[in-house]
């Protein structure tokens, strides 16, 4: 390790980075993939009084499109999804889990595809209506209700 | 992102047919913007018409001592082009304060007088914003607004253009030269891009048929005493607060002509006659400096978070000034402000 410590060392794979030859994880081609597409909350706190995923289903190519409403089991308790540096209090986020917003752009479905352009056109075609509730941005304000450890 | 369909045009006749024949079709070359907004559902085009290859990529002089910029010319090829750099440094300066190396590399000339606000409630579907779709309402009025507009704003719409290189061809008195079903018109540059007033949906005086080709520059260029200064939150690949695009004509200490352009504070590049003549044929000095800033912001109003911009830009235009009678502009990669 030494030697290494004060020297410029040219990584190993600078010159692929550099020259746009490296491939990002989702450029890998593998046969038989689905690819995914998010859709995400457009408001901050409330629930999804609807969702209509059938246009999204309706696009040619287009396997499934899971929400709260058709995803798979789950475990139902928070104990099951909580790891070793977790607080102490608080739940843990389970995507999908149920219709309650709890942040802007939080995860609501996942449109699954045979590409990954199939994916996020059938993305854009899923409509949602939402409960809105008011949110609290402004840390200042909420210090009081501040988790301590 | 919608669905689309894709063509090339063949040429610029071919262009113009093409856009004619579908409204909701849009012109594609660099896509640095376009695509970026297409992602985010905000442009949803039919039809994207590819113009990249169309023959407007040279830089030209003109009959009278001045250049015409092909349409399609590169950013970075105009900010580096030797008459460019040589006649026209304010612009080269402009163009090299924006966005990023690889953008520079991609974005069109004519795309660039054609890129859109970079207003969060324009990118953002959920909001309504009036610009994005008419009378749906301006989210910007009384949400953040740190980085809006402060002359010429609208009840509709106070958002800013973002582009740099516009101020500059502003200040120059540049030409837009843009073709269409009745053939070929030009515009002067103030003459392109518009106030929000009640249709914000609308950026420039582009008929919908109708395709940028070039931007001329006439023959003065301003190159002994120029400047481009851009205040913004951090020193590169960020937008203005407030840019300033100065340039002096001088016989010793008296200015014989001035050019005054603001970027980051309107709709579009700002320029206010009376400022520049209130320059012509005072000394050039402070108090002549700070005389025309007053005039550039005396109609100017500050919203929640960007007040604090109308006496930024005095004291920007007042640098910019200083910069360009020292004859010493604003350097672009040493980024200390002198």
């Amino acid at each position: 390790m030494a030697p290494y410590i004060g020297t410029p060392t040219s990584r190993v794979d600078g010159h692929a980075k550099v020259t746009g030859a490296a491939k990002y994880a989702g450029e890998f081609d593998v046969p038989g993939l689905a690819y995914g597409a998010v859709v995400t909350s457009t408001i901050a706190r409330g629930r999804i009084a609807h969702i209509d995923v059938s246009e999204a289903l309706r696009v040619k190519g287009v396997l499934d499109v899971l929400t709260h409403e058709n995803r798979p089991r789950m475990a139902a308790t928070g104990a099951a999804y909580k790891d070793e540096v977790a607080p102490e209090k608080g739940s843990p986020f389970r995507p999908l889990y149920d219709d309650k917003i709890l942040f802007s752009e939080q995860p609501i479905a996942l449109v699954l595809a045979e590409e990954w352009e199939i994916a996020r056109f059938a993305a854009a075609l899923v409509r949602v209506a939402y409960k809105k509730q008011a949110h609290s941005t402004d840390l200042q304000a909420r210090l009081g209700k501040a988790f301590v450890v | 992102m919608i669905n689309f369909q894709y063509a090339r045009a063949s040429d610029v006749a071919d262009a113009v047919r093409m856009i004619a024949a579908d409204p909701s079709a849009k012109f594609i070359a660099g896509g640095t913007n376009l695509i970026d907004l297409m992602k985010e559902d905000v442009e949803r085009p039919s039809r994207l018409i590819d113009i990249s290859r169309l023959p407007l990529k040279t830089v030209e002089e003109t009959a009278d001592g001045g250049l015409r910029i092909g349409a399609l010319v590169p950013n970075s090829d105009l900010a580096y082009h030797p008459l460019v750099a040589q006649r026209y440094p304010m612009l080269a300066s402009a163009i090299l304060a924006g966005a990023s190396q690889q953008l520079r590399n991609m974005a069109s000339t004519g795309g660039n007088l054609l890129q859109r606000t970079r207003c969060a409630y324009f990118y953002d579907t959920a909001t309504p914003c009036n610009k994005r779709e008419p009378d749906s309402g301006c989210s910007a009025r009384n949400g953040l607004n740190r980085m809006h507009a402060i002359l010429g704003t609208s009840e509709s719409c106070i958002a800013t253009h973002p582009s740099d290189m516009c101020v500059a061809l502003a200040a120059l008195d540049a030409k837009v030269h843009v073709a269409g079903p009745g053939g070929e018109r030009a515009m002067a540059f103030a003459d392109f891009h518009r106030l929000p007033g009640t249709t914000p949906q609308r950026d420039t005086n582009l008929r919908p048929d109708e395709i940028v080709t070039a931007v001329q520059l006439p023959a003065q260029g301003f190159a002994k005493n120029y400047t481009y200064l851009k205040i913004r939150d951090r020193l590169s690949y960020a937008f203005a607060l407030v840019s300033v695009a100065a340039a002096l004509e001088l016989d010793g200490d008296t200015i014989k002509e001035a050019r005054l352009a603001l970027g980051g504070v309107a709709h579009k590049p700002w320029r206010d006659a009376n400022a520049e003549a209130s320059l012509r044929g005072q000394a050039a000095t402070p108090a002549t400096f700070a005389h025309a800033a007053d005039l550039v912001l005396r109609g100017a109003k500050g919203f929640a978070h960007n007040a604090f911009k109308i006496d930024l830009a005095r004291k920007v235009v007042v640098r910019a000034l200083t910069q360009a009678a020292r004859g010493t502009p604003q350097s672009q990669s040493n980024k200390k402000i002198r």
